[in-house]
């Protein structure tokens, strides 16, 4: 599969679930504080529906190119930095869910922990994009 | 203003996940299955129609 158009595809969907697994799952948070619950709980579960999806995808970038050839794929994506906030939160998401699934795949502890470790950092970073965006929506709602 | 902030990230979900999302879904099954990954071509073609039912939830939610 390296180097076909299918793998540039499924990296590039894998890219768009993780941000929109984020995004619903942040804004589903916000509702609930809200005393939305009803809609909440409806975003929570596509947000999963997203998560799903990502999960799906990389099995397949697995079984046909390795974990390590993903493992490559996370270390260019870290370096990369986006031209704007939106683009900054997908590379984060993304950073996020595949170090969380990829320290599934692993058998080495101490990798198992970095990439762990990884994870939590990069959601944080996530969680910190999603409240400037919010507030860039809330200054011209 | 909070809540509406939310109702206008939901609607741009919406919108990007209905068109382009879908869209891009079924290039990359079309993709695959020129390229001979029959599994992937199944795998995309079911979840593009879910995604075309998150972005409907997400519209519902925001209206």
């Amino acid at each position: 599969m390296k180097g076909t158009q299918t793998e540039m595809g499924l990296k590039g969907l894998f890219m768009a679930n993780s941000e929109d697994h984020l995004l619903l799952s942040f804004t589903s948070e916000k509702l609930y504080q809200l005393n939305r619950k009803e809609e909440a709980q409806m975003v929570k579960e596509k947000s999963l529906v997203e998560l799903g999806h990502a999960k799906g995808i990389l099995e397949k970038l697995v079984k046909y190119m390795g974990v390590n050839s993903m493992k490559e794929w996370l270390n260019e994506i870290k370096n990369k930095k986006g031209d704007d906030v939106k683009e900054e939160f997908m590379l984060t998401c993304t950073v996020y869910l595949l170090s969380k699934l990829l320290s599934e795949k692993v058998s080495d502890i101490k990798e198992k922990e970095e990439l762990t470790k990884q994870a939590e950092i990069y959601y944080q970073k996530a969680k910190e994009i999603y409240e400037k965006l919010l507030e860039s929506n809330i200054n011209v709602a | 203003m909070v809540y509406l902030a939310l109702e206008k990230i939901l609607n741009e979900f919406a919108e990007k996940e209905g068109k382009e999302h879908v869209d891009t879904y079924n290039k990359v099954a079309l993709t695959a299955k020129a390229e001979g990954y029959a599994d992937v071509e199944a795998m995309l073609c079911a979840y593009a129609e879910e995604e075309a039912k998150i972005a409907q939830t997400a519209k519902n939610v925001a209206a």
